[in-house]
């Protein structure tokens, strides 16, 4: 009797690992394509001890580079962005990571106030499949599903990748246990240069006021930032596009004001940010580029630092250490994405598009 | 030894069951921004499609077919904008005309028209609609919309959407789209 329990134990156990093993091998790897899909598991292998939590869509890991916060102030931080990050991903990835930390400053860009309901599934996924388990994930799960998707997909992501056994290539086999890093504390760097030529005019709205369910998040967002006494700092970085309204900031401007919250919009302090888009983007100013998200960094860093008194911890002996390995690993890789546009003309390696090929001054 | 391939049988089972309809990955998923539009990019199927088109100059533009013969057919436009996507292979792309302008996004390395809009009253729909048209006018070519909040009217027929500005009975914008999760 005791012989046929452990057998049935045993079964169920090679059960479970046959599943995981497949699980792992199955689920798209992100690393030589579409990069963004690894971000939000990179914090969980991060130290966790930063002043400083950005919270947000692509305009904020492809604009602030927290190396040159480090650099410049002494300022310890991570960017926790994904790829179309909607507000209430961004609600549940910050009370997740309040859990392992709390910062002084949560700085999130308001872009995604602009999305009332789930957009597509295959964003949902960048956000929400490397999530570690908790009821944050479950929460945010359930409030990004778009109708068609199974609650269930997301907890046991095999049954959404099983089939993708025709597609497997040796990046699944190679990274499925251990990935490289492709952040610097969520930062996404890119050194080439593709100049804006045109800024689109922004597409008439029938009605320009944000949905009732971002501003719900936003809500909770200002509520949990205050019982947790941390600043929370409204931005809308400084992308040309998509089109920022006037009545979009006009809201925002006065919701701060409602909330005794600060405000930036960086898009109009261009200028004197020392932003030059002829230079300082690579897609025409979708995002910044290195030279430019360290612009922005520099700028950013003197208000955090003078206005928000975030502190100067440069004088921290194992903080500094750690940041000096962070540093170096980001200049390794601005030196091979330099190389890599020199040689190729394009970042082959780092996720760029052949069209992409003028070079950073 | 049963009972190992009697739980692995299962577990094959239960992992067929999931969401097969769906593209099978979160990252390719990405680069099909749509699985109805697949089905409906054969040129030569377009000019009888269902849905709404636009037309100017004897080029029709219907929603979610290849761009690159009706693109040519319209000409150079007056500039024109490329938007990678946050993170997906491939560029949403806007080209301006004046008076219209056509929208694409990418799938699997092809451009498919996402959206046409109209911008001022040199151009109309091929119901004779352009902007400064009443709202009378509007429910006579299309009937009752199928919603108006804030003013939006909104027209579906196959894959693809009307939609109007009307505010003060009078049309204030007119744009096509296609009916594409995600756009």
């Amino acid at each position: 009797m005791k012989k046929k329990i452990l057998i049935n134990i045993a079964a169920v156990c090679f059960a479970v690992l046959i599943l995981f093993l497949l699980q792992e091998l199955f689920m798209p790897k992100y690393v030589s394509e579409i990069r963004e899909g690894s971000l939000i598991e990179e914090y969980y292998d991060d130290e966790k001890d930063n002043d400083v939590i950005f919270i947000g869509d692509c305009e904020v890991y492809e604009n602030f580079s927290p190396i040159t916060l480090w650099e410049k102030y002494g300022i310890t931080s991570f960017i926790r962005g994904s790829a179309q990050q909607l507000i209430w991903q961004s609600y549940y990835l910050l009370e997740e990571t309040l859990k392992y930390e709390k910062p002084e400053v949560v700085v999130f860009n308001v872009l995604s106030m602009k999305y009332d309901v789930p957009q597509k599934e295959a964003y949902n996924r960048l956000t929400l499949d490397k999530m570690k388990l908790s009821m944050s994930k479950i929460n945010d799960i359930t409030a990004s599903m778009m109708e068609d998707e199974s609650f269930i997909s997301y907890i046991f992501p095999l049954l959404r990748y099983h089939s993708r056994w025709s597609e497997l290539t040796w990046d699944d086999f190679k990274y499925m246990f251990h990935k490289p890093k492709i952040s610097h504390n969520g930062f996404l760097m890119r050194v080439d240069v593709k100049p804006v030529t045109v800024i689109p005019e922004g597409r008439k709205l029938a009605d320009y006021q944000f949905g009732q369910n971002s501003y719900d998040y936003l809500d909770k967002m200002t509520k949990l930032c205050k019982e947790n006494d941390i600043e929370l700092i409204l931005i809308k970085a400084p992308s040309t596009y998509p089109y920022w309204y006037d009545e979009w900031d006009a809201q925002m401007v006065q919701y701060a004001e409602e909330n005794n919250l600060a405000y930036y919009n960086f898009l109009e302090m261009s200028s004197e940010i020392g932003i030059d888009f002829n230079t300082d983007t690579y897609d025409a100013g979708l995002h910044l580029n290195l030279s430019g998200a360290e612009k922005m960094s520099n700028y950013f860093g003197k208000i955090l630092s003078e206005e928000f008194k975030v502190p100067d911890r440069r004088n921290e002996l194992d903080t500094s250490m750690v940041w000096e390995k962070k540093a170096d690993y980001y200049y390794t890789m601005k030196e091979d994405q330099l190389r890599e546009l020199a040689e190729y003309g394009y970042l082959k390696s780092y996720g760029a598009l052949v069209q992409n090929n003028d070079t950073e001054d | 030894m049963k009972r190992f391939v009697v739980i692995i049988a299962v577990m094959l089972l239960l992992v067929g069951c999931g969401n097969t309809d769906k593209d099978d990955q979160g990252d390719n998923a990405g680069n099909n921004n749509s699985q109805e539009s697949n089905d409906n990019q054969d040129d030569s199927a377009d000019a009888d499609k269902e849905g709404y088109k636009f037309t100017i100059n004897d080029v029709t533009v219907p929603m979610n077919v290849k761009a690159d013969s009706i693109l040519e057919a319209l000409g150079e436009p007056l500039e024109s904008f490329e938007a990678p996507s946050c993170a997906f292979q491939g560029m949403d792309k806007i080209y301006n005309y004046g008076s219209y302008e056509v929208n694409t996004y990418p799938n699997e390395g092809t451009d498919i028209i996402s959206a046409v809009d109209l911008k001022d009253d040199t151009v109309a729909t091929e119901e004779g609609i352009y902007i400064g048209s009443t709202l009378a006018e509007v429910i006579e070519a299309y009937g009752e919309a199928e919603s108006s909040e804030n003013g939006l009217y909104t027209y579906t027929l196959g894959d693809s959407k009307l939609t109007l500005i009307i505010k003060n009975d009078v049309v204030e914008a007119i744009t096509y789209l296609a009916v594409v999760e995600g756009l």
